[in-house]
């Protein structure tokens, strides 16, 4: 008997349940809806979030970071010539919601914000901030955790309503950001937000020859993009505080290219941190900065960057452009070579290892990530070995970015000769890949640290080592950034990344560095994307 | 006990399988790929799955998998060195892992039993409340404060000991994260070995050998240690597994490459391989470790021996 009143009881309280629930809120409907859309822009207090996160982050004014591309006839930042296009205004928030309520008849518009768990503390708190923002406008916000690659898996089938988001510039140009959202890029525009007029200004500014139209319209196209259809949200660009030991220079940081770290100075023996390992030798395989940041060390390209993020010339000694803009023949420095691991010269550096490491790159066996860069990137129609230092490239119509795009680790040369005799075990460990870059991999122990010793062959190392250039250059790989700081204090690490508190208690140290990186976060709005 | 011991071998075996096997179905559960990227299209992600045979169906993998593994091969790692042999990746970090899991338990073996001998022998008085009190903040301080502390006091402040794990020093260099690691299982034997030595004192057997008047230290050493050591060691499997394996908390602090590490980041980046790889590992010395146990229990006392055979 008593048994059955059990059982009764419950089946009354799951009825009361069902009957009092209200029906499930039609996200297909609400976020193409704009006002929803724009109250949440407005309501986010992107000064004060950045303040809270206190680790050198700024709030966004566009989806344009600061310091990526710079205009081609003046040099303005892109930021400046656009100006702040996002805005706060709990106001104005607050009306724009509850016009969208009436015109959606709902009493209440839940948003469930999806972020990262592993993608730093900065994303927490960020989007803990931003629910706050978003409730304090009339929404109700359900904070969805998940682990990095399952977000991504959900943005990419469309089972998300809002994400806060990031994307990493691969190059210097507006492009990078501006790809993303035009409708035919079912990849990255995972919220499927579609406008004519936006797709139709991205087209014309990648088709245009004339640099300054280019420029004009990806304003514009930005312009549409933020503060006329309010597709995504941007809200802040990544910081990074660190020290570095004073009496070292020459660690140049690039917001939207690999970092370099060719050029130290100042001590004989640098020990730096590194919070991630390296993810793969390979030149061609590698995704990831501090892969690619490894690899300029001990492989270098045509080009590199100087501190200011311009081209200057590298393994090439000359190059001529043809009048077009779209024939590029380069001339290979007559001492540049390939060492081993004890710094024996092996074979020299010729036009035939570009144009085997281009060939490698665009195999689709190997599958690699980076073809891209070659094709839609440097925009390569075709290229030669003209003769062994003579290389010759054929864009398929004028790139600004080319020589500067150059300087990237997937546009590197091979030893193709060695590359074949190495097979699987190509580029697994320190003895097997060659260097011809300035210094040479020396060890590198997985999850530990890995070590470069000076390549006494490199052509501009004479005048470095006059320069007091580093002859060892150790990258420590270590995730704790409490026993971090101890070991800079105690003199064994020449840099250290800082998070949290300890931000706040190392601002008057010297060497204390509030650097700006190149990725923007921003809120992907599913607008379009359900069902699928 | 020939037989005894081929019997538990071979459930062990068993076991294993049936452990791949459930990893195998997890891992194709779990949401999210390898693949996962920003700046990934789909048709690379698509290349990539059928260029490592991730398009095939979970059975076959499984098949594949396991076929490899009994000749060594573990596959590659797919997102944390990639292309990497996961056998070299695991060999590498599990060395070093049991090099500290073993100096801890060592530690924590040794002060536990100390501990817990002298709080037994002096039940009831301050020597007992002071092991008693080391136990329970050992007990309840997590490893990672400890470490912490040690890396302040003794590393930084003292200097006495590297803070970071040195490749060149492994064994000076170990010092710290061993004693953080060895912390609570030297509570948990103290725990443990006093409970049950004062249980072995008080019982009637130790009693009959006091009254035939054998000498104290020698009744101590050879009736009362060995009847306490049994349910000691039963503790003691789980705690050394736990070492070995690795701690990925103290591997972070001190910055070791450990196993423990890959076995988290391996998670997060849903690298296959790798995740399957790790457990597995965890399982086998779990495994190992229980079936030695069993088996030393036969040596210790004959009673469990004979019961089992008997069964």
């Amino acid at each position: 008997m008593k048994k059955l009143l059990a059982v009764l009881l419950t089946l009354l309280i799951v009825l009361a349940g069902c009957a009092k629930k209200e029906p499930a809120q039609d996200n297909a409907t609400v976020f193409k809806n704009e006002d929803v859309r724009k109250a949440i822009s407005y309501a986010i207090d992107r000064e004060a979030l950045v303040k809270t996160l206190n680790d050198g982050s700024v709030a966004a004014e566009g989806i344009i970071p600061f310091k990526l591309a710079t205009n081609p006839s003046t040099g303005a930042d892109f930021r400046d010539d656009q100006g702040k296009i996002v805005e706060y205004d709990p106001d104005k928030a607050k009306e724009l919601y509850a016009q969208a309520c009436e015109e959606l008849g709902v009493k209440q518009i839940t948003i469930d914000l999806l972020y990262g768990t592993n993608e730093g503390d900065s994303v927490i708190k960020a989007a803990e901030q931003i629910a706050y923002y978003l409730e304090e406008a009339g929404y109700k916000v359900n904070l969805i955790s998940k682990q990095k690659k399952e977000r991504l898996s959900l943005m990419t089938d469309g089972d998300y309503a809002v994400c806060l988001t990031r994307w990493g510039p691969d190059y210097a140009d507006p492009q990078t950001y501006m790809d993303l959202f035009v409708s035919t890029n079912t990849s990255n525009n995972s919220g499927r937000y579609k406008s004519e007029k936006y797709d139709k200004l991205v087209a014309d500014a990648e088709a245009t020859t004339d640099m300054d139209e280019r420029w004009a319209l990806f304003l514009e196209a930005e312009r549409v993009l933020v503060e006329e259809d309010y597709a995504d949200v941007p809200i802040f660009q990544a910081g990074g505080a660190m020290i570095i030991r004073p009496e070292i220079s020459g660690i140049e940081f690039h917001s939207a290219a690999v970092d370099n770290y060719r050029h130290i100075v100042g001590k004989d023996e640098v020990t730096l941190l590194t919070n991630t390992d390296i993810l793969s030798l390979d030149n061609h395989i590698a995704t990831d900065g501090t892969s690619f940041i490894a690899q300029t060390m001990y492989t270098s390209g045509l080009t590199e960057l100087d501190a200011g993020g311009n081209y200057k010339l590298d393994l090439a000694e000359s190059f001529e452009m043809s009048e077009d803009g779209t024939v590029y023949t380069f001339k290979i420095r007559d001492d540049a070579n390939w060492v081993n691991k004890d710094g024996e010269v092996v074979a020299p550096v010729t036009a035939q290892n570009f144009v085997d490491a281009w060939d490698r790159i665009l195999d689709p066996d190997l599958a690699s990530e980076y073809a891209w860069w070659i094709t839609d990137v440097l925009l390569v129609d075709s290229y030669e070995a003209v003769d062994e230092k003579t290389f010759k490239v054929t864009l398929a119509k004028p790139n600004g970015i080319f020589l500067s795009c150059l300087a990237f680790p997937s546009a590197f040369p091979i030893n193709k000769e060695f590359v074949d005799a190495q097979g699987d075990q190509y580029a697994t460990s320190a003895d097997t890949v060659l260097s011809c870059g300035p210094y040479i991999l020396d060890s590198w122990t997985s999850g530990y640290s890995y070590e470069f010793k000076f390549n006494e062959d490199y052509y501009f190392n004479e005048d470095y080592v006059a320069a007091g250039g580093a002859g060892k250059v150790v990258f420590r790989v270590l995730e704790d950034t409490q026993t971090a700081l101890m070991e800079y204090e105690a003199g064994k690490l020449d840099t250290v990344i800082l998070s949290g508190e300890q931000v706040d208690a190392n601002k008057d140290v010297p060497g204390y560095v509030d650097r700006l990186q190149g990725y923007m976060f921003y809120l992907s709005v599913n607008i379009n994307h359900y069902g699928e | 006990m020939k037989k005894y011991i081929f019997k538990r071998v071979l459930i062990s075996l068993a076991t294993l399988f049936v452990i791949l096997l459930v990893l195998f179905i997890l891992m194709d559960l779990m949401p999210g790929t390898p693949f996962n990227d920003e700046k990934l299209t789909e048709a690379q992600k698509a290349l990539l799955f059928a260029k490592y045979g991730l398009d095939k169906p979970v059975y076959i993998r499984f098949l594949l998998y396991a076929k490899n593994m009994l000749k060594g091969d573990l596959g590659v790692s797919y997102a944390i060195n990639k292309n990497f042999p996961v056998s070299e990746m695991v060999k590498e970090r599990l060395g070093i892992s049991i090099g500290v899991g073993a100096m801890a338990m060592a530690l924590g073996t040794v002060f536990g039993l100390i501990l817990g001998i002298l709080a037994a022998l002096n039940h009831n008085s301050w020597i007992d409340n002071l092991c008693s009190a080391i136990s329970v903040i050992g007990v309840s301080v997590p490893s990672y404060v400890c470490a912490l502390l040690l890396c302040y006091y003794v590393a930084y402040r003292l200097g006495w000991l590297p803070i970071l794990y040195n490749v060149e020093q492994p064994f000076i260099s170990l010092i710290l994260p061993a004693v953080a690691l060895s912390v609570s299982p030297t509570a948990n034997i103290a725990r443990f070995t006093r409970s049950e030595m004062i249980d072995v004192m008080n019982s009637d057997y130790i009693l009959l050998v006091q009254s035939k008047g054998v000498k104290n230290w020698k009744m101590i050493i050879y009736h009362v240690l060995r009847n306490t050591l049994i349910p000691v060691i039963t503790v003691m499997g789980p705690i050394l597994v736990n070492l070995l394996t690795g701690s990925s908390v103290i591997e972070k602090i001190f910055g070791i490459p450990g196993i423990g590490r890959l076995m988290i980041t391996a998670i997060q980046e849903n690298d296959y391989n790798v995740t399957i790889a790790c457990a597995f590992v965890y399982s086998v010395m779990y495994i190992v470790v229980m079936l030695f146990v069993d088996i030393l229990y036969g040596i210790i006392d004959p009673r469990i021996r004979i019961a089992k055979e008997e069964a």
